[in-house]
């Protein structure tokens, strides 16, 4: 141990570097936290000197600690002295990318992309390059797949002349022994192709793509989808239809579900990077396809993309070639496929316009939200403003009530809370007058829901309805039913109402306040509860930032004061709490 | 059995366990045996949830590596019953350093992942007046195994199976009525790939035995059954595969029904040869090697302790004919070895040629005075050959049971083991 006492200016640091060095991983884990503090003290010059080499011996240890080492390093630039020594900090990070633990190789290869931003363009083609090498040519799976992460931010930094090399060595990463390593090349494939030029991509990247999109393995074939979009993003329309849309093809066409599912999930990438044209005359088979496909995870991830690629289409080709599948899908036995198509297909509305609308689409609409399974419902009633927009609310009004006091009713409380979620919206579609007549009781009623995540809901959904219809609304149809509530005899409804005024009490103006809600205030103080005593104590609290000084004064003070007294211990601590408020 | 075959022939290589002369550990009762990929390594799981890992020497010996607790027993507190710590499957993965590898372990109820391998212990000195920081002044090498993962609760019944898959990073595991499939890197989601419960539970008349991934198809799925069959099933098809692709039902060479014959037809281990292209199963008394392409019949079906046969009642009273027994197929897929009772194990060629079955154990004194002459420790070569075992259903010592045998995947060592002791053998070519 280094002779060091409290006192000495540089004992914190001695402290500290015997905690790299202790049993305990938390006290490691701590000191290698402030890695920079030590750094700090030692000076440029002896960071690099003295702590890097160190550090370099530290690499034996467990993952937590590791992690946490890969990402301080990333950060170290300035402490090795800025740009002209980042190169230093490469080598234990490279130790660091060929670890076994994933985790920790991740971490190493985003600390090394961070001090990349820091090494200047002349001498980075000297530090990385043979890094680079070194790492994708590793016995061990484990440096190769932490190399695939790097090419796309080497490549486009080296000379012209390294390139031809790098490309030859990711081709071998992509066709490597272990599946691991060629996962990895494939899900980098994309980041790193845009970073070669077109030709170069013609003749040797795309060669290499279709290798990996025929591969063996399931889990390698499935990020063909992505690559293909990226590599489509560089090409011209003939090459992109002569040689990427045979990969669509086959994708979809692949035996593996998952492959399917991947195509679909990403369908509208895909319309959108192949172009109009090649969506109208090549991919609308392909999707429908999709649509229709044996597995229902599939079909679902196909159902969440009909507008994204209905986009893309003709109004003629959409009615006659998607309509008949979504059709289908409307009533498709997994309730799943349901459930994403009616989170999606009310976008076709605006596409359609107003009369296809309601003579393809109304009809799917309404039976949707006559499902079984509350997601679907749900999910239809929260895009509701696209149709809206579209048809009017009228048609849809009457159907809507029914499904909306089913949901509100439902026997699990987490769909009666998803749609309390959604009643702002609905009110604010669907008006005023509609909603006093056959909302507003829902509303009240929700207050007293048996679950307390209702009961709160209820409160923050009146709060933002009061934002919707405005003050003097809130003010003749919440307030006095709010307040009503006050009496009931059992005391959870009663705290209801107090929760209720400290939401409300934001939105309405002063005067409400200071003539309606406090004097309740005033009453509840002398509730034969102290949970009620104590939470209106809370509930000024939360209010006082809002009111007036003198209204503080002369009412809320009162109050309060003689809540310090009272013969509770819990009244007395939040009286206490508020009273500090005050002042 | 008279004479030894020229075809069958193994010869002893080495004694893991007490009394041993060159690996003298203490183990417990042997539950699994498992080689890693390289044969490197040899995994020992034990009933009270120990590991013992050894390590292969330059000299083709096996010493201790390391050992650990991997799984403790449990209680559960829902069905008031024990869940055993004992180790019942061993599953290495690919290495991906020189100095660790990984392994996936599992009890009846929770599988885990750990790492095993070397820490470098360093030792500093402050060299005064010169830096703030110490310098390294002796490093020492020792083993630890470290918990990675735990995928706990994926099981309601008894985990029966685990299996890696061909993508090195997914896994199968396997239980009365359900297969889960998880990721390594993910203890906190597994998928379930097959559901046999049936929606009324008095109709159950089938539940799994085991599973098994195919070696390099990573859409294949193999599980037995209770009932001797085997399914294939494809995970591309659906992601609930329930409805399996193939499956194979021997019933021509099925037992003829007798109060014993649904007992003994259960499957008690099923593995896909190293090639791909055929599965073997053993159940009680029959060793069957199905061609994938063919469902209709195995292309083999050799008997394995037929003498038994005769007994079987015998066996139902000690509840022995519940034994689960292993076996091992060579990487050549020439041999199979399984174990047997009275601690004996039996080598079978596959291509047909007498079985010999071998007592498992070194080689008795009596067989010319071999015993003197060998320095164990240091021999390279396996130095004593087998003599061929009679077994005789009289005198068998039935509470001797070999249950558990493996196979180096890249040469002809085997390991069987009974009771506390795992013993290496070296199959010998007749040429």
């Amino acid at each position: 141990m280094a002779e060091a006492k409290p006192g000495d200016e540089n004992y914190p640091i001695t402290v500290l570097i015997e905690e790299l060095k202790n049993e305990d991983i938390q006290l490691r884990l701590n000191a290698i936290r402030r890695l920079g503090t030590i750094a700090k003290a030692l000076g440029v010059d002896k960071t690099r000197a003295d702590l890097i080499p160190f550090l370099n011996e530290c690499l034996d240890d467990e993952d937590e600690v590791l992690m946490a080492l890969a990402e301080e390093l990333g950060n170290f630039v300035e402490h090795v002295g800025g740009a002209p020594y980042a190169h230093v900090l490469l080598q234990p990070l490279e130790s660091l990318a060929a670890v076994e633990e994933t985790v920790v190789r991740d971490k190493a290869v985003e600390a090394i992309l961070k001090v990349a931003e820091h090494i200047p363009n002349e001498s980075f083609e000297v530090a990385f390059l043979p890094m680079l090498k070194r790492l994708s040519t590793g016995d061990w799976f484990t440096p190769r797949s932490s190399a695939c992460g790097l090419y796309a931010l080497v490549y486009p930094r080296i000379s012209d002349g390294a390139k031809p090399d790098l490309r030859q060595l990711y081709g071998k990463l992509c066709n490597d022994d272990t599946p691991m390593v060629r996962r990895a090349a494939a899900s980098n494939f994309k980041k790193f192709v845009v970073t070669v030029d077109k030709a170069q991509i013609k003749s040797e990247m795309i060669p290499i793509f279709q290798t990996l999109a025929r591969d063996d393995q399931d889990s390698v074939r499935l990020l063909a989808v992505e690559n293909c979009i990226a590599i489509a993003s560089k090409l011209d329309r003939e090459d992109t239809v002569s040689l990427m849309l045979p990969v669509v093809h086959a994708c979809v066409n692949d035996k593996s579900w998952r492959v399917r599912y991947m195509v679909a999930d990403q369908f509208s990438n895909v319309c959108n990077v192949f172009g109009q044209d090649i969506a109208r005359s090549e991919l609308v088979g392909l999707f429908v396809k999709l649509l229709k496909d044996s597995e229902a995870e599939v079909r679902t991830a196909a159902a969440s993309k009909v507008t994204g690629v209905a986009l893309m289409l003709e109004v003629d080709t959409v009615i006659k070639q998607l309509l008949p599948c979504v059709h289908d899908l409307v009533t498709d036995d997994s309730q799943h496929a349901r459930a994403s198509l009616a989170s999606d297909i009310m976008g076709l509305a605006p596409l359609l316009g107003k009369d296809l609308t309601s003579t393809h689409l109304l009809e799917l609409f309404l039976q949707l939200l006559k499902d079984d399974f509350p997601e679907v419902r749900l999910n239809i009633i929260s895009k509701l403003d696209k149709v809206t927009k579209v048809i009017g609310i009228d048609t849809l009004a009457q159907h809507l009530m029914p499904a909306i006091v089913e949901l509100a009713e439902d026997r699990q409380w987490r769909v009666r809370l998803a749609i309390i979620d959604y009643i702002p919206l609905l009110a604010a579609e669907l008006g005023v007058e509609f909603f006093n007549d056959k909302l507003s009781n829902l509303c009240m009623t929700w207050l007293g829901d048996s679950v307390y995540s209702i009961r709160e809901a209820a409160t923050q959904n009146l709060k933002r309805l009061t934002e919707v219809f405005g003050v003097e609304w809130a003010q003749n149809n919440i307030i006095p039913k709010v307040l009503a509530l006050s009496s009931h005899n059992n005391y959870l409804y009663r705290m209801t109402v107090l929760f209720a005024i400290s939401v409300l009490s934001k939105v309405v103006g002063p005067d409400v306040v200071n003539d309606t809600m406090l004097p309740l205030l005033v009453k509840m103080a002398q509730d034969p509860v102290p949970n009620i005593r104590f939470n209106v104590c809370k509930t000024l609290q939360a209010m006082i930032p809002n009111l007036d000084s003198t209204v503080v004064q002369a009412r809320v003070k009162p109050v309060l004061s003689k809540l310090l007294e009272d013969k509770d211990q819990d009244v007395r601590y939040f009286g206490q709490q508020a009273w500090l408020m005050c002042n | 059995m008279s004479a030894a075959s020229a075809d069958v022939s193994c010869a002893f290589s080495q004694l893991l366990g007490p009394n041993s002369v060159d690996c003298n550990v203490e183990l417990e009762t042997v539950s699994s045996l498992e080689f890693d990929r390289s044969g490197e390594f040899l995994a020992v799981g034990d009933v009270n949830g120990g590991i013992t890992v050894f390590r292969r020497q330059v000299s083709g010996l096996f010493s201790r590596f390391h050992e650990f607790q991997s799984h403790s027993m449990e209680f559960d507190y829902l069905k008031s019953v024990e869940i055993e710590a004992r180790v019942s499957k061993i599953r290495w993965l690919t290495p991906g350093s020189a100095t660790q590898r990984r392994l996936l372990s599992c009890n009846d109820k929770t599988i885990k992942l750990w790492r095993v391998g070397e820490r470098c212990q360093r030792e500093y000195t402050h060299v005064p007046g010169s830096s703030l920081l110490p310098k390294i002044h002796r490093r020492t090498t020792n083993t630890v195994a470290r918990p990675l993962r735990t995928f706990a609760n994926g099981h309601a019944y008894q985990i029966n199976g685990l299996s890696m898959n061909s993508d090195q990073e997914t896994f199968i595991s396997s239980d009365d009525l359900r297969i889960n499939l998880w990721h390594t890197n993910n203890k906190n989601e597994a998928f379930l790939v097959v559901d046999l419960k049936p929606a009324n539970m008095e109709e159950l008349s089938e539940v799994i035995t085991g599973a098994e991934f195919h070696p390099y198809n990573c859409n294949l799925l193999m599980y037995s059954s209770s009932k001797g069959l085997v399914r294939v099933g494809d995970l591309r098809e659906q992601a609930l595969c329930d409805r399996y692709a193939k499956v194979y039902e021997d019933i021509e060479g099925s037992e003829p029904r007798s109060f014993f014959s649904e007992l003994i037809s259960s499957v008690s281990d099923a593995r896909f040869s190293r090639c791909g292209r055929y599965v073997i199963t053993r159940d009680y008394l029959t060793l069957r090697i199905w061609d994938l392409a063919m469902e209709k019949r195995p292309v083999a079906r050799i008997p394995f302790h037929d003498y038994l046969r005769s007994h079987l009642s015998h066996l139902y009273e000690t509840d022995c004919i519940f034994d689960k027994f292993d076996f091992a197929v060579s990487p050549d897929s020439k041999f199979i070895v399984g174990g047997t009772y009275h601690g004996a194990f039996t080598l079978v060629p596959v291509a047909g040629g007498q079985p010999l079955s071998f007592e498992a154990g070194k080689p008795k004194p009596s067989s010319g005075g071999f015993f003197g002459s060998l320095s164990w420790g240091r021999s390279k070569k396996p130095s004593a050959i087998m003599k061929p075992f009679h077994f005789d259903p009289v005198t068998a010592d039935f509470t001797n049971k070999a249950l558990r045998c493996a196979w180096s995947p890249n040469d002809s060592t085997f390991a069987v083991a009974s009771s506390n002791r795992v013993l290496l053998y070296s199959q010998q070519s007749s040429n």
